[in-house]
């Protein structure tokens, strides 16, 4: 597919300046969590992959050891340090539009896990030649998480074949509270940038670009030198709240739409996460396996408000537990309420204790129109809605219902209070499943 | 928690629901449904504080009397029906005060009591209250009362309080009728506190009557009898052989900065034109209502009066029509025409506050742009055409009809929907 242009100043209709609430997690430099004591690694990132447990119960494993192995290029799972394995339960995991449940093996650590410096290997991973890039991009223990869970290796291939003009890193961090990539772009901008040169180098792409809010570009100075170095082009783009949502990014960024439901890959363009790209610096050029991943943390009783590293499979509510206020995972905007099983995953990108906007029962829909002028998807919300109470999917689907991004802002402007978010995200469930059933039964 | 968190969490109750915060998003904008009720009630609260400057303290009793009732009608539906009043008193209360702008002054204590019932019960619980209702509920009662009390909610000589009778003076107490043009000088009849006059618009009606026209011109400029001066003695263009007869149109009407002031006969709410674009500016500021719709609705009302015909007569007094009355004197003439049309009206109060009724209105900028262009052309046809006299809250009832259908078929158009255009053909 042509190379799309890049727009630096672009935007899109309909959206919302957020309150931005960053300060007190902004300039915490990234720390680590050593009082973690047990974790529960989770086995299924999705249906089509995931992994067997190769290991018992009280069975003693060392850091690095492979104690599950995947099925239909899931990566394995290896354990994160020197640990016993206590069992097997099951977690909830961030998953493509609501949380879902996943098999576990339960670790009791003997060993605490920090996050180690970068130590890059010999040869430089320039040097590496396309079947051994391949290779270890293949071994290694990344997923993807954009919507869905994606074994690194199948995102790579898919965007190979839907032939992809552009590789955009999405910083766009825009969600009040989260200052997680933040940090991590301040921190480790370098490695985040080199991994997306790794990364555009694994697909073929020609083009790649780092997206930041404009808000936050002096902080990001220093990146324009391995950017320059690896050919990325640097965009700031406006704080419009969602630009962080990737088919809303790719709008903004290259006037191009992506059809309802489906991937930004099916416009052409690739969009990835930073805390992907180190990961993925870390894995090739480095040769370490990351355990965990930067979140931040606002609210926990044994550490003031920050971004700390914490690794895959910790429980939320070991992190933060509290009685007074409710607990979510992700942000304020699009997160979800933390329960007993809820672990750390890659898509976790930050564990706030918040006390949520106390306010009326929902009311009837007043017709005030907000939340289609608001929606980034150019959805007419109220009809939606109305579809949502008289159960109308079909109507819901001609709607378009699917492009919906899940942003959140018309639950933010609904003066009436009504889960509108919750509700169109139902209906897009829905219109997806009868749109599947519609083409088996065509088949 | 952060400081600047507990900033932005507005703490109205101290209970949290938890139903009401299990899915995100876990911040809210602050707006909730009262609040719009509450700030547009204020709102409307300009118009009534300049009806009861110009009509006195008759004004305020009907506003309590419509608003007291509306809350209480509606609390005893929600009691005997036994179903939970969601946000039913704010805005009740909001539908009994745009009720009161509606009525004159005049009227006796049960025509808004009367009006209250039916904007309640027909305009708005049968639909199932708030959020449901088809028509604005306040001209629901406004209609009812105007078609079972025609003489008082529309009688031929409405009254007006003098000068020196501003707040304090009583409406109902008027002197002989009679033409008013210079209400700020004119002192009241002996003994009475309110001369009784016709309002504008009837007079404005005159000019769509074919049978018997009351006019010979739209401004008196060109009739050479008439002009003291004697310089403008250029023929008039479109009427060649005019013996006039009758006065002018501009001549009869009141001074237009007292239009734009309020000081002319008319319902409680509708005259004060300034205090009226004052409020509806703040609720465009507010976002409540978007500025396209009563844009649209003056707009395609000012397009209606320039075009459609108005009658004047000739010399043996038979009737005269004259198309596009914009043009036929001068584009000077024609705006000041235009204007009065504009101004001695409900039009503007029906535009900021009875067409934007959230519930009845469409939801999109387009359907909304729509809608205002429909109530303007209808409200104008049915004055130009057909000689109603509340015309623009009638055109805003006949819109609420089709509501539903705008929005059908006028909505954003999500990516990778087909324009309405294209999806239109291929039905
Ligand atoms: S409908 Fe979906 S895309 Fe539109 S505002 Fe709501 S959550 Fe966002
Ligand atoms: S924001 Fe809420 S009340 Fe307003 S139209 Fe949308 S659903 Fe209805």
């Amino acid at each position: 597919m042509r190379a799309p242009r890049i727009r630096s100043f672009g935007t899109f209709s309909g959206g919302i300046d957020l309150p931005d609430d960053k300060g007190s997690t902004l300039n915490a430099p990234i720390g680590a969590w050593t009082e973690i004591r047990r974790l529960s690694l989770p086995l299924d990132q999705n249906a089509e992959s995931a992994a067997s447990p190769i290991v018992q119960k009280d069975q003693k494993v060392t850091a690095g050891e492979s104690i599950a192995t995947g099925h239909n290029e899931a990566p394995d799972i290896f354990a994160p340090a020197d640990a016993i394995v206590t069992g097997f339960s099951t977690v909830e995991i961030a998953g493509r539009l609501t949380t879902q449940k996943s098999p576990a093996i339960d670790l009791e650590l003997t060993s605490s896990i920090e996050l180690p410096a970068a130590n890059p290997v010999k040869p430089h991973w320039s040097k590496l030649g396309e079947a051994a890039m391949w290779d270890r991009l293949t071994e290694g223990p990344i997923s993807v998480h954009r919507g869905g869970a994606l074994p690194l290796a199948a995102w790579v291939l898919r965007a190979r074949s839907k032939s992809c003009g552009l590789l955009v890193a999405n910083a766009m961090e825009q969600q009040p509270l989260v200052t997680a990539n933040h940090r991590l772009m301040v921190e480790y901008g370098a490695e985040v940038t080199e991994g997306l040169a790794i990364l555009a180098r694994a697909t073929g792409i020609p083009n790649a670009a780092l997206v930041v809010p404009r808000r936050r570009t002096d902080a990001y100075r220093s990146l324009a030198v391995p950017a320059k170095k690896y050919n990325i082009t640097q965009v700031a783009l406006s704080h419009k709240y969602p630009t962080e949502a990737d088919t809303i990014l790719v709008r903004a960024l290259t006037r191009r739409q992506v059809p309802p439901g489906r991937t930004p890959m099916d416009a052409g363009v690739a969009v990835i996460d930073p805390a992907t790209c180190f990961a993925v610096y870390r894995w090739i050029a480095c040769d370490q396996r990351l355990p965990g991943r930067i979140v931040t943390v606002s609210g926990a009783a044994q550490h003031p408000s920050g971004n700390y590293f914490l690794p895959f499979g910790v429980h939320c509510l070991d992190i933060i537990n509290s009685d007074e206020h409710i607990v979510i995972h992700g942000g304020p905007m699009i997160g979800a309420l933390c329960n007993e099983e809820t672990v750390v995953t890659p898509a976790t990108d930050a564990i706030l204790s918040i006390t949520p906007s106390p306010h009326a029962p929902p009311s009837p829909c007043i017709r005030c129109g907000w939340c289609a002028d608001h929606c980034p998807a150019r959805l007419n919300v109220p009809a939606l809605n109305d579809d949502f109470e008289l159960s109308m999917v079909e109507d819901a689907r001609r709607a378009g219902v699917s492009a919906c991004v899940g942003c959140g802002v018309c639950s933010y402007v609904c003066p009436a209070r009504l889960p509108l978010t919750q509700r169109v995200g139902e209906l897009k469930l829905a219109a997806i499943d009868a749109a599947a059933a519609e083409n088996k039964g065509e088949e | 928690m952060p400081a600047s968190e507990a900033d932005n969490m507005p703490s109205t109750s101290p209970m949290i629901d938890p139903s009401a915060v299990s899915s995100a998003p876990f911040y809210r904008a602050p707006e909730a449904v009262r609040t719009i009720f509450v700030v547009t009630f204020i709102a409307a609260c300009g118009p009534l504080f300049a009806g009861i400057v110009l009509f006195g303290w008759r004004a305020l009793v009907v506003a309590v009397i419509s608003i007291v009732s509306c809350a209480l009608i509606e609390r005893g539906y929600y009691a005997v029906t036994r179903t939970p009043a969601l946000l039913g008193r704010s805005h009740a209360y909001l539908t009994g005060l745009l009720l009161a702008l509606t009525l004159p002054a005049f009227v006796p204590w049960y025509v808004p009591l009367i009006a209250a019932a039916f904007a309640i019960i027909v305009g708005k619980v049968i639909f199932g209250g708030v959020g449901h209702f088809l028509w604005q509920p306040a001209l629901v009662g406004w209609l009812a009362v105007a078609v079972v009390f025609p003489s008082v909610t529309n009688p031929r000589h409405w009254s007006l309080l003098a000068r020196e009778q501003l707040v304090t003076g009583d409406i109902t107490i008027t002197g002989p009728p009679g033409e008013l043009r210079n209400w700020a000088e004119t002192p009241a009849p002996a003994g009475t506190h309110a001369f009784s006059t016709r309002p504008p618009k009837a007079i404005l009606l005159d000019l769509a009557n074919s049978d018997q026209p009351a006019f010979s011109a739209l401004a008196l400029r060109d009739i050479p009898e008439l002009d003291d001066l004697g310089k403008n003695t250029k023929p008039p263009p479109n009427l060649p052989d005019m013996k006039r007869i009758k006065p002018s149109v501009i001549m009869e009407m009141p001074r237009i900065n007292e239009l734009l002031y309020g000081a002319r006969a008319g319902a409680i709410g509708e005259t004060c034109i300034i205090v009226i674009v004052v409020a509806g500016l703040y609720l465009i500021y507010r976002h409540y209502v978007k500025w396209q719709l009563p844009v649209a609705f003056i707009l395609s009302a000012a397009v209606v009066v320039a075009i459609a015909p108005v009658y004047l007569a000739r010399s043996g007094g038979e009737a005269y029509r004259v198309w596009l009355p914009v043009a036929s004197e001068g584009f000077d003439v024609g705006f000041v025409y235009v204007c009065y049309q504009l101004l001695s009206g409900e039009l503007m109060l029906a535009a900021f506050f009875l067409a934007t009724e959230m519930t009845c209105r469409p939801s999109t900028t387009g359907g909304q742009i729509l809608f205002g262009i429909g109530c303007g052309i209808i409200a104008m046809c049915l004055r130009m055409f057909l000689k109603v006299q509340f015309s623009c809250f009638m055109a805003i009832l006949a819109m609420n009809t089709f509501t539903p259908t705008i929005d059908a078929l006028w909505r954003p158009r999500a990516p990778g929907r087909k324009h309405l255009l294209r999806r239109l053909l291929q039905r």
